[in-house]
Formats: C-alpha cells, structure tokens, sequence
C-alpha cells in the first residue's frame, strides 16, 4: 500500500518537474548554459600574426546560443608567460586561461584549477575526446585531469608539419643526384653538390629559441640519427625511456655529425647560428639543405624564387640512419601544450565547465573554427565551408590566412579549445590559386601523411611531485654537464671513443635516475 | 675659448677628431642599417643584401604597425611618459634635496632607508599585490607610482645638489628663504644640466618600458607603445612554432627582420627628436660664480 | 649644543633638542614627506616577500601562509649554497662584472673629456648624438650584428685571413667570450653612459679655467687639476653605483651568446636562475637567490664607499 502511494506521488512529482521544465523550455532556448546572461572573463595571449578582436561575429554568435558573453583579455604573446605566472600566483586569474601543460603539473596539486575529473559527468564533450585516446592520460596530475588540452578536430584541407628534411632539389636535378633515401647518401649527395658549387654550405640550422645552436641541431636531428637530445622514448630499443646523450646510440649521431662537419658538409658556424642567419643562408641560396619546420622553411622559396625562379627547397621522404633506422616525429596532431584551466577562484565555475564541455561539441568547434552558419559559413555536404565573399575580401593580403581568422575570431590562434583550422586550411588553398599549385599542395600533404617513417611523438608520462622536484634537479645538472661536452665530438677535438667516458659520467650524475623515473611514471600509468 | 697653438695641441686636436670621427661612424652605421632595412622589402632583408642602400623601398613594414592602432598605443606612450618623467623628476628632489643638506637632522636615517631599496626589495608578487590593494591596477598610477623615484638617478641628484656651495643657500637663509624657496629658486637652477640628464634618463625608461603595463594593464586601449612593438618581435613570423603551416603562397614584404628595425627607428625617433633640447643644456657651463654676488 | 647644560634634567633636554632640530628642519621633513611615504608604500610594505625564500610557496595561501620550508626554512638556501654549479656561475659573474666594470667605466669618461676639448660646437654636438645612438638597438640586434661580424665567413675572419691569420672562433670559443662581450658592452654603452659625465663638465666653473689661463696652465694642465676634480664627485657616485650593479647582468645578452663551448665562463647566476626557471618557475630559489646577491652586492658596496671616503670626499651615505 505504502510503496504504491509513494510511487504515485512520485509520478505526480515527476510529471509535475517535467511540466515546468518544459515551461522554462519556452522561454530559454535549450541550448542557454545559464537562465541570466553570464559574463566569463577568459584569457589566452595575442599572436601578433592573428589580432584578436575583442567582438566579433563568433563571441556574438556564442552570447546568442548560450547566453554567455566572453570577456576577452589578450595579453601579447612576447608578455604573455609573466602575466600568467604573476596572475596564477596571486591568485588573481581570470575564469578561464590559457596556460602550458608545465603550468597544469605545478600548479594543480596547489588547487589552482579546477579538477575537471571531479566534473566528468558534466563533461560528456570533453570526456568523449579524452577517454577516445589511451596516451591522453599522460596528461594527468595524481590521476585527475585540471585542464582541457588543445584537441585537434580534423578538417579535410588540414596538414601535418614536422622538423623535417628540407634539401634544394632543383640542385639534386641540376646534378643528376637521386633523392637520398639515407644519411649517408645525404652526405654524399651534399658533397657531390659542393664540389661543383663550392661556397654553398651543406648543412645549416638556426639557434634553439633560449638555447643553443648545438641543441637545436640535435633537437631536430638526434633522434632520427639514432638517439635523441633530451628524454626520448626509444620504441627501437623496447618501448623505453632513454636521456638520449647518456645513450649508447647517442655516439652514433655524433659520429655523424663529425663526419659532417669534417667533410665540410655541416655548417663549420652551426654552433653560433642565429635564426636571421639561417633564414639569409637559406632565403638567398647559400646553403643545401636543412633539417626543421617544412611549413617555415617552404616560405623560403618565396625569396629563393627573386634570386632564379628555378631554385627549390623541398621536402623529403624520413632518411635511413647508419643504424638502419628510418625514423622521425611529425609534430601532434594536437596542440597539448596549450592547457586551457578554469580558476578554482572563479564564482562562476558550474558556467565554465559547462561552456569548456560545449567547446568540445561539434557545434562548438564549429562557431570557434567557422564563425555563424549562413553568415560567415555554410554547410556543404556536411562540412563547413567559409563562405566565398569572405575569402574574396581578405585574400589579397599578405596576412590573408590570419588576417580572416582575426575578423571572424576563429582558430588556434583564437578560443577554439576543440580547433578546426579550416578557415585558415580554405584560404590557403584560395591563396594558391591555380589548380596545379592546389595539386601540388595537396601531394605534398599527402607524401608526408604517408611517409612510414614518421611517427606520433610520444607524450611524457606524469611525474609526482616528489618525483618532478628530484628529476628538475637531475636534469639540470646532467644536460649543462652533457652540453658543454658535446661540441668537442663533433669537432672532432675529441675521438667518438672518448664519448664513453662523457656517458658514464652522465649516467653516474643524474642520467640513469632520470631515466628510472620515467620508466617507472610510464610504466605506472600504462599498468592502471 | 682661448685658442692654443701649439704643436702638440694641434696634433692633438687632428687625433682627437679623427678618433671621434670614426667612433660615429661605428655607432651611426648600425642605426643607419636599421633604417634601411626598415624601409626595404622583406625578402631582400631575408636574402641579407642589403648593406649601403635600400632595396625596394616600401613602406609596407610601418603600414603594418600602423594597422593595429599604433596612434592609440602612441597616445598612451607620450601620456604615461610624460606624466611618469614628471612624477619622477618632481620626487626625485624632493628626496635629493633633504638628503643633500649636511646639517639635516634626518640625514642619516633617511640616507639609510634610501640606500637599503638599493640592495633588497620585495620581488614581483607582493607589489603586484600591493598596487592591486590600492585600486590603481589598469590605470596610468600603477605604471607610474610604483616606480616613482629610481634611487640610482635620486642619488645622482643628490650629489649634485651636494655640489653646490654652501655659501649661496646659507646667504638665502639669512635672507629669510625657506628650504622650499631655496630647492626651487636656487638649487634646481644651477642643477639643470643634470636634471636635463634625468629627465632623459627617465623619460627613455618610461618611453621604453614595457614590463609594468605587462602587468599592470588589463585593457588593450590602455596598452603602451612598446607592448605591442615588443611582440611584432619577438613573436614574429619565423617563431619557433608548431603552429605554422605556411604554404609559400605570402608574399613577404614585411619579415621579422623589417619590423624589427622599424620597431627601433620607431623607439628611437622620439629621443632624436627631444635629445637636442637636453643637449642644449649642457654646452654652456653654468657660471656659479657670477650667482655669489 | 648647549640645551643640556641649561637644562640639569637630561631626559627633557634631550626631547627639547630634538623638537627644536624638527623644528629647525620642519621644512625638509615636509619635503621629505612625499619620497619617504612612496618608500613605505612600494619598497617597504612589500618587502616581506623576501620570506618567499623561507618559504614553499602556494599561491593559494600566499605568501604570509605558506608553509616554512624543511630544515627550519632554509631548504633554497641551503640548497643554493651546497650547489657546486652555483658557484661555479657566481664566479663568472663576478669575473665578469669586475672586468666589465674596469673595462668599460673609464670608456665614457675619456669620451667625455675628449669631446670636452673640441673647439667646433656644432661637431661636438653632432658626435653626441651618434655616439649614444647604439644604446636604442635591441640586444637581439647587437648580438646579431657582432654574429655576422665575427663568424668564420664573417668580415672580420677575412680580413685576418687576408693577413694569413685565423680563422679564429670569435664567437664559439670560451677564451674569446669575455672580450666580445666586454667591446660589445662599451661600443654600446659609451655614449650614452657619457652624458651624466658631460651634464656634470657644463657645471664647472668657468672663472676656475680663466684663472689656471692667467697662471699659464696648457690645456693638458687644466684638464688634470681643474676639470677631472670637478667631476670627480660625479665619477665616484657612478662607481659606487656601478658596484651595487656587481651582480646584475642581463641574461638576455649571454643567453643569446652563450654556446656548449663558451658556457663554462659565460654561464651566469640570472642565465641559471633563468634556465631552472624555465623547467620549474620556482619563486622561491629565485628570491633566495635575489636575496644573496643582495647581501654580496652590498658588501661590494660597503668596501667601495669606505675606499672613497677614505681618498675622497665623496660617499653614497
């Protein structure tokens, strides 16, 4: 009897909350995250590429679905690093930021951010996406996730970039070389070339943004020569955590670059480089080759074509190294590094988290990447396509693939924490105009989507506090210890024998503990 | 002047313009460079052509700087340089002049609450916190109130004003001035050649700074000038990105390298402008001794 | 001075002294009144910072609340002064701030004077103005230009080759650094740095210069005991202030030149603060680090004032 009246009263009680549900349905659109107009202050930096507009179609668009307005604050981006850093530790940030996956892992266990795990079930958007990938959860800290990566949603028209082998193949034509499948046949080719022309440099790279020359050589080459420059993992060796200079393999890359740099193949300044004088050394038909960011380094050809139309620098297919591997990384597919958190501090984090999840939807990475349907885009079997007056009306700038994300505000550059970059991908392939140049784009895209050789960079495993703190510590020591020793190798002032001695020592000071936390982070979270 | 003539004065003199002759041209090349750079086409900058000449001529690099709102962020530079140079000059003696009188009774104390700044300060966070406690974040006080004395340039001012004989502040205290009449009718006076160079001083510090308004102002539109100079350079085109997937089809009129020296004609223009009106202040020598009588 | 012998009670006669010197002084404690509230507010209110380096520090409870480090808040301290590295880097800064300061202080002064001795104004003018210009180039532009000056293709390299010298590795190798960051300091600094020197030659007294004419003195004469004299005031507070610079050096200088090579005399303590903070923004280590940079500079500075007190007349207190 008891149990019966309860079950109607229950039902008189749901019927009842549904009814008015529906009559609040009426009157809010079901897509509002809040019944009153919310204001979220949100925060990322300013690209000097891509202004960022502080109104614009897209955050309309967004006030108009979900009855949020964003504030918007862009720091420039030169500045950007110290404002975070004082705002996070004055507790003084905004209600969303943009913060570096660094960032996340020193500051979430001092519950800065907001432990979006504790939220999952508000999150289906957002969770979907993480869960879908088993290596996201490298990105955790104690297991809980306190940020939303910057997740990639993939457009046809989208391309993959990597520090690749650039090389002037109109030379390799001019002399009748074959595309080098080696980096001994590299070597070879390189030399064959300065024979004939002499002065132009083989080899050249640039400076590493705040460290050195030497580093951003090994950077780009060290792991496909054998070992990396830093912690690497090693799938060759076992699927294993390694600190590349301390390596056995590591004497293999130098031995290369000695012969390099002995053969006159290397550039004889590769130390000292900065990055103007890589781009004078490249941009003006100076130097041979190159190995680093093909989207930067095909801008060359724009210079190179003043000096003889002919000249071409040119991607290639990943190089066999003397170990007879044949491998290197292409850049993720997603920007991890770019952390988006909400503050702990906020008074409106039930909002935040609802509108972080909703930017993980399709429609949210459709207004982030496209702007308003019907206004700046349309469907076109399903897909967005920036409508064609738009393209016409910026195209003919210098700028035009930022400078149109700028007036919608859509793109990486913009918030688009799930990013389509179509409406840059459409412009550039508006850009190139002519139907061969498209097709030439498009093979290029496609030759590098399926060299074998290049391989989804591997995530760093999540490190305890206690284990952060020991292994900074170890690391910095062991990598000012390394560096300073390298250059000789490579120079050749020391044999490649002697290399051994700077391994053990290596290991000895830091090296092998480091690479025992990392295996023992790695393993931890692959076994839960 | 009175003319020497002898020989070794004159080959002195043939050294010593010379010398100096070649020092200017060692020091205007540069900024010469950059000016043409500035103006040249980016992808003869890139190429590394350029030595004597221009090439191309275009002004596509400042028509770029123009386009995010240069006068608006130059409007702020002019008004918190200004306002800052005044506030700081203003401070400046009034902490220079106690501190330079030797029979003050505060001397010692003050000197010592002075001179420790030098040494140690507080560090980033609490003065962030500070300027926030007291409401002027996002507004001109915060970039020109915490820095209001440099003590540096304060203690320069102070030795200066140091100086300065006795003789002529005790007859204007026996004539009855105050302190205050004799800061403002007799030392600031025959002080102004420094002064001039303080004002240089502080007016390039503020012209150049960027780092308080970094953090300090939230809202773009109060933005100083070198804010957003200083990100054209440093996030330039050929950033160190992951980001970029550039497709050759630009056509690169303005690079990094174009907008860097635009950056710094741009910075620099203002001090060439004003320098000559400092300078005029130091050719002719003050001549204390005419003011004794 | 003689209010305690009229006086038989010392305590009151102590309070009158004091309140007839305020009263004497009134008019410099209110001028002092502005400078001295803007030091307690921005210098000395924040100054508790300074137990961030005491400190493990959470911005959630900011800095009051923070936890005291383990071994009695001395963890960074500790720390920093049991790194061998560290000491390694305070050696080089040391080094290289004292050769740099012995180097390039006399530079401008020299330049000073010899622009002092020109008879035509209108190049004495147009010399100032040039000189000082290199102040304005970003360090990424003078590190730039001394790259494409000094490489081993560079102008500098052929010319010495020309000769049937060289090459040699101007910017790669560690005996090569102190020199090429010192020139670069002095080229860029000279004429700038020249202008406080040339504002205080404008005070001289010009009846000084008549007087040493009318006795005979030459212009080498009157250079050495009139004019250098005169500004010796000026030279010494630079000097002193240049000392409480000791410790200070732009990181983005050396980080920019710095390579495996060289970093063995060019690693500095801000390029080590700098690169540990790059991995681990560590508030604290930093502050510990300010804080005994403070305590070195300030010994520098003791020393130098107490020299020129003893030789001169001048000193910072």
């Amino acid at each position: 009897m008891k149990t019966r009246r309860i079950f109607a009263l229950t039902l008189v009680l749901v019927i009842a909350v549904s009814l008015i549900t529906i009559a609040q349905a009426d009157e809010t659109p079901s897509t509002w995250l809040s019944d009153t107009l919310v204001e979220i202050h949100i925060m990322r930096d300013e690209n000097p590429s891509q202004l960022i507009q502080l109104d614009n179609v897209k955050l309309q668009t967004i006030e108009e679905l979900l009855n949020v307005r964003l504030v918007v604050e862009a720091p420039p981006k030169a500045s950007y690093d110290d404002k975070k850093q004082i705002l996070i530790a004055t507790d003084d940030m905004p209600d969303i930021m943009l913060v570096s996956l660094d960032d996340v892992k020193r500051y979430a266990r001092d519950d800065m951010f907001v432990n979006l795990s504790e939220h999952k079930d508000e999150m289906p958007n957002l969770f979907a996406h993480l869960e879908s990938d088993p290596s996201f959860a490298m990105l955790t800290v104690d297991g809980s996730y306190y940020h939303a990566p910057t997740i990639q949603r993939l457009n046809p028209d989208a391309r993959r970039s990597g520090q690749l082998v650039n090389i002037r193949t109109d030379l390799l034509a001019k002399y009748n070389l074959a595309v080098p499948t080696t980096f001994d046949e590299l070597l070879t080719a390189i030399q064959t070339i300065q024979a004939s022309e002499p002065g132009l440099i083989g080899m050249t790279n640039r400076k590493g943004g705040s460290t050195t020359g030497t580093r951003k050589l090994l950077d780009c080459m060290g792991y496909p020569l054998g070992a990396g420059s830093d912690m690497y993992y090693d799938e060759d060796l076992g699927g294993v955590w390694l600190y590349g200079p301390a390596s056995e393999n590591f004497k293999a890359v130098l031995a290369y670059l000695n012969k390099a740099y002995e053969a006159g193949v290397l550039d004889p300044d590769y130390a000292t480089m900065t990055k103007d004088l890589w781009v004078e050394k490249l941009s003006s038909g100076q130097a041979i080759c190159t190995m680093d960011n093909d989207g930067v380094v095909r801008n060359f050809n724009t210079a190179l074509a003043t000096v003889d139309p002919g000249y071409m620098l040119d991607v290639i297919p990943t190089l066999t190294n003397t170990l007879g591997q044949t491998r290197n990384f292409h850049y993720n597919e997603d920007w991890l590094d770019q952390a988006w958190v909400i503050s702990s501090s906020s008074k409106i984090t039930d909002v935040c988290i609802k509108f972080l999840d909703w930017c993980f939807s399709d429609q949210g990475a459709d207004v982030n990447g496209y702007g308003k349907e019907g206004v700046t885009f349309d469907y076109v079997n399903g897909v967005p396509v920036i409508k064609r007056e738009l393209l016409e009306e910026y195209g003919s700038g210098a700028n035009a693939s930022y400078d149109i994300q700028s007036a919608i505000g859509v793109g990486l550059l913009d918030i688009a924490p799930y990013c389509d970059t179509g409406a840059q991908n459409q412009m550039e392939i508006y850009m190139m105009g002519s139907d061969e140049a498209i097709a030439a784009f498009r093979a290029l895209v496609q030759s590098i989507a399926a060299d074998p050789g290049l391989r989804d960079p591997v995530l760093t495993p999540p490190l305890s506090a206690e284990q952060t703190e020991r292994y900074n510590e170890l690391h910095i020591a062991v990598q000012d210890y390394v560096y300073q020793e390298i250059d000789k190798y490579i120079t050749g002032q020391e044999p490649i024998a002697n290399y051994d001695a700077v391994i053990a020592h290596a290991r000895s000071i830091g090296a092998e503990e480091m690479e025992q936390i990392y295996n023992d982070a790695w393993n931890a979270v692959l076994g839960e | 002047m009175m003319q020497d003539h002898s020989t070794s004065r004159r080959v002195f003199n043939v050294f010593n313009i010379t010398f100096l002759a070649l020092l200017m041209l060692v020091t205007l090349y540069p900024m010469y460079f950059m000016f043409i750079t500035s103006i040249s086409h980016g992808v003869e900058v890139m190429k590394g052509t350029i030595s004597v000449l221009p090439k191309l001529v275009t002004l596509d690099t400042y028509r770029a700087i123009v386009q995010g709102d240069l006068f608006l962020y130059m409007k702020n530079s002019v008004l918190y340089t200004v306002v800052g140079t005044v506030i700081n000059l203003v401070m400046s003696c009034l902490a220079a002049y106690p501190l330079s009188r030797r029979n003050f009774s505060g001397r010692k104390p003050f000197t010592a609450i002075v001179t420790f700044t030098l040494f140690f300060s507080g560090g980033m966070i609490p003065l962030y916190l500070t300027v926030n406690a007291f409401g002027i974040m996002d507004s001109i006080w915060a970039l020109v109130l915490p820095g209001a004395i440099n003590t540096y340039n304060m203690i320069i001012i102070r030795t200066t004003f140091q100086a300065i004989p006795d003789s002529l502040t005790e007859s204007a205290q026996l004539d009855g001035a105050n302190d205050i009449v004799i800061l403002w009718k007799i030392i600031i006076p025959l002080s102004k050649a420094v002064l001039a160079t303080m004002l240089l001083f502080y007016a390039v510090a503020h012209w150049n700074s960027y780092f308080d308004a970094m953090l300090y102002i939230n809202s773009k539109a109060k933005y100083p000038l070198q804010i957003m100079l200083r990100n054209m350079l440093i996030g330039g085109l050929f950033a160190d990105e992951t980001t970029v997937a550039a497709t050759g089809a630009a056509s690169f009129s303005v690079t990094d390298g174009t907008l860097r020296a635009a950056a710094i004609i741009v910075t620099t223009l203002p001090i060439l402008i004003v320098y000559p009106f400092v300078q005029r202040h130091f050719v002719k020598g003050v001549m204390i001794g005419s003011l004794k009588g | 001075m003689n209010a305690s012998i009229t006086d038989n009670r010392p305590g009151r006669g102590r309070w009158r002294r004091l309140r007839r010197v305020l009263v004497r002084d009134r008019y410099l404690y209110l001028i002092m009144l502005l400078p001295l509230l803007y030091y307690l507010l921005f210098c000395y209110f924040p100054m508790y910072g300074v137990t961030l380096a005491f400190k493990d520090f959470k911005p959630k409870l900011g800095i009051l609340y923070s936890p005291w480090t383990s071994q009695g808040g001395m963890k960074y301290i500790l720390s920093i002064v049991r790194d061998p590295y560290f000491w390694t880097v305070f050696r080089n800064t040391i080094v290289l701030n004292l050769l740099n300061l012995l180097i390039t202080f006399p530079a401008p002064i020299i330049l000073a004077l010899l622009l002092n001795e020109l008879n035509n104004r209108r190049y004495k003018r147009v010399v100032q103005m040039v000189t000082y210009l290199p102040h304005f180039l970003s360090v990424v532009v003078v590190v730039g230009l001394m790259n494409s000056l000094f490489s081993s293709s560079g102008i500098v390299n052929s010319m010495l080759e020309g000769l049937g010298l060289g090459p040699y590795p101007f910017l790669n190798a560690a005996q090569y650094f102190r020199p090429m960051y010192i020139g670069s300091n002095i080229w860029q600094r000279i004429g700038w740095d020249s202008i406080i020197f040339l504002a205080a030659l404008s005070t001289l007294d010009m009846q000084l210069y008549e007087a040493a004419r009318i006795d005979g003195a030459g212009r080498w004469k009157q250079t050495i005991h009139i004019t250098i004299p005169g500004i010796m005031p000026t030279i010494i507070i630079m000097l002193i202030l240049s000392m409480g610079r000791i410790m200070n050096v732009s990181y983005q200088k050396i980080l920019l030149m710095m390579t495996g090579s060289n970093q063995s005399v060019s690693d500095v303590i801000t390029t080590y603060v700098y690169r540990r903070g790059i991995t681990n923004a560590d508030f604290s280590y930093a502050t510990g680090v300010n804080l005994f940079q403070s305590l070195v500079t300030l010994m520098f500075v003791i020393l130098t004032n107490a020299l020129s007190r003893r030789f001169t007349e001048t000193s910072l207190w």
